[in-house]
């Protein structure tokens, strides 16, 4: 009986919590690749953990400007209608299988020199019971005791304490603290940032080792670094659930109808997601200007994706660089193209 | 150390092994009428301590989280439990004795997080109620059933709290909660083999513990996961072959009822736990 008893206890604590089903991103072999989903940029991110933080010139993407938070008296309000901010967990082991999250509730500040060109400091402060994720259950677990503890934890702070411009086009280093549970840690980060007549823009993707924050729990199970990635000028929306009848996943025939406005059987014009209309050289093979049911299909094809019910895209596919591309794109999803859009392959930057 | 083996080893193993042992020491120990009433709660106690005292440092001896005081109110239960049963205490004095218990479980395990829901006052009347109720309800059964009839679904129960915690919750609040679960085991292996041992007592300290332990995971969530406190209050289910029309059935009879009752009602507490998260 104690035997059986073990083994009960120990398969269900196995399978516990932060349970490894698919999601709608793919599988990245590696962590650079889920730094860049989370920044949705072109590069690998860098490391910003304590004072050994790493900068990469290219890890931070050109910053956007979409919703430019507006600087008045040389202060921009930082609020979820004009800043996101976003992370990527991976699971330990040959399967990292990556999950989106961010934050829906925080306030903030970004202050200008006198000049109003040059960002002189930024702070937040961050709700943590307001985290999301694609799937209702990993939410739940990610706001208990194992990893963000928001009952004991309401809130967590970053406060730059130095700002320091790195070339010309908008590039800087950002220092400041980072508290998070119970600590209070120096991180360092690239950023990149524009400030015209609409207002700030920022971009910065980089990692921080949970640990380091006392966020150290299945770490058999669970990567400690965490790609964070911060935007001033993007809407925070949380991404589409995943939560499928069968587990979740992407059906990309079930996109594709919901896209086809006109029924015609073709995405043309405002039915073709916002990114795969930035790919259309690649995806439109027959150059109508239409995507056809054959051409999405083939394009999923590309990033494996596309299994109904089941695994997200790339989840069947192979691990190639196109498959990772996949991951990039779904697990740097814009709600407003609908997580398929990324699921399509396509990157925002790309 | 990997979490598996950690729960396995310290969580499972070693406070199983220390209720067994605990429980034949106590009744070799004390006399007959003491230990009938001590040696199983104390047993239940001294495991889930030892197995508390195991775990890595985020369980501190100095409470800091509300799930912290557990290490303290477990013995404080199997005393009272114990000494509440003791002869010439009126049934008055004893179910007023755990009633205090439960209050003051109960004020130590609500936390005073300010997005509770209910708020804490609420709570506390409502932790109140259950634990006495769990324990006032439990208690009588000891002397109705054998022990190993009863320790059985109080082992259940609480393996099964544990692993709706872990499944559900918290795999960090799943690593005490387990512990419990072992003591539990622990007794009840050691009363299949001791045809003297005895129930009486343990009411009290697996509705602070268990109980407790299931309160502590229900309230986590947003949503409350009630299930948690339905899988704690199961036992309760062998009732149903003590009083009422199925109390005519004996032997193995009554037992696959009584098992097949708390089962269900685990399975319906699973089921709840387990509800999609939205």
């Amino acid at each position: 009986m104690r035997v059986a008893f073990g083994l009960m206890a120990v398969g269900c604590l196995l399978s516990a919590g932060c349970s490894n089903q698919p999601n709608n991103a793919t599988k990245p072999a590696d962590a650079a690749v889920v730094a860049e989903s989370a920044g949705g940029s072109n590069a690998a991110g860098s490391t910003a953990t304590g004072s050994n933080a790493t900068t990469d010139e290219n890890s931070s993407g050109g910053a956007a400007a979409a919703n430019a938070a507006p600087v008045r008296s040389g202060v921009a309000k930082l609020t979820p209608e004009n800043t996101k901010i976003q992370f990527v967990g991976t699971h330990a082991g040959g399967d990292p299988n990556p999950r989106t999250g961010g934050f829906e509730k925080f306030t903030g500040e970004a202050e200008l020199d006198a000049d109003g060109k040059t960002l002189k400091s930024v702070s937040a402060e961050i709700e943590t019971d307001s985290l999301w994720t694609q799937h209702g259950r990993l939410t739940q677990h990610l706001n208990s005791p194992d990893f963000f503890d928001t009952r004991e934890y309401p809130s967590a702070t970053f406060e730059s304490t130095r700002i320091e411009p790195t070339g010309g086009d908008g590039q800087y280093t950002v220092t400041g603290d980072l508290t998070l549970l119970e600590a209070t840690k120096e991180i360092q980060f690239p950023a990149t940032v524009t400030i015209d007549d609409a207002g700030l823009a920022l971009r910065a993707t980089f990692t921080i080792d949970r640990t380091e924050f006392g966020m150290d729990k299945l770490q058999d199970r669970v990567e400690n670094p965490v790609a964070l990635t911060v935007v001033i000028g993007e809407k925070t929306e949380p991404l589409p659930s995943a939560d499928g009848p069968r587990g979740g996943g992407f059906d990309p025939a079930a996109f594709f109808k919901q896209r086809d406005a006109s029924g015609d059987g073709k995405l043309a014009g405002d039915e073709i997601p916002e990114r795969m209309r930035q790919d259309m050289e690649a995806i439109d093979t027959d150059g109508d200007g239409e995507i056809s049911q054959e051409e999405f299909q083939v394009r999923m094809r590309q990033f494996g994706g596309g299994r109904p019910g089941g695994g997200g895209p790339g989840a069947g596919g192979s691990p190639g660089a196109a498959g990772r591309a996949g991951a990039a794109g779904a697990a740097q999803d814009r709600p407003g193209d609908g997580g398929a859009a990324d699921a399509a392959g396509t990157r925002d930057g790309d | 150390m990997n979490v598996a083996i950690e729960i396995v080893g310290k969580g499972i193993l070693v406070p199983g092994a220390i209720s067994v042992a605990t429980l034949f020491l106590l009744r070799r120990l004390l006399s007959p009428e003491t230990s009938q009433r001590y040696a199983a709660a104390a047993a239940v106690a001294t495991a889930f301590c030892a197995g508390y005292l195991l775990l890595p440092d985020w369980a501190a001896l100095v409470p800091k989280r509300h799930w912290h005081w557990t290490i303290y109110l477990a013995p404080a239960a199997a005393l009272l439990g114990a000494v509440g049963l003791a002869g010439g205490i009126r049934p008055a004095e004893r179910w007023l004795l755990w009633l205090l218990a439960a209050f003051v479980s109960a004020w130590l395990l609500v936390p005073a997080w300010a997005n509770l829901h209910p708020p804490r006052p609420v709570c506390i009347g409502l932790l109140t109620g259950y634990l006495f109720l769990l324990a006032a309800a439990l208690e009588p059964l000891a002397g109705r059933v054998g022990p190993a009839t009863l320790l059985a679904p109080l082992t259940y129960a609480s393996a099964c709290v544990a692993l709706l915690i872990a499944a559900s919750i918290s795999v960090t609040y799943a690593q005490a909660a387990v512990i419990a679960a072992a003591a539990m085991a622990g007794c009840w292996i050691a009363a299949c083999f001791t045809q003297t041992a005895s129930a009486r007592g343990l009411g009290l300290v697996y509705s602070v513990v268990v109980g407790g332990w299931a309160f502590i995971g229900c309230i986590e969530p947003r949503k409350p996961a009630v299930g948690l406190l339905l899988a704690a209050a199961a036992p309760l289910g062998v009732w149903c072959c003590v009083w009422g029309p199925l109390s005519r059935l004996r032997g193995r009879g009554a037992w696959a009822v009584q098992t097949a009752v708390v089962l269900a009602v685990l399975a319906a507490a699973a089921v709840l736990v387990m509800a999609p998260v939205s």
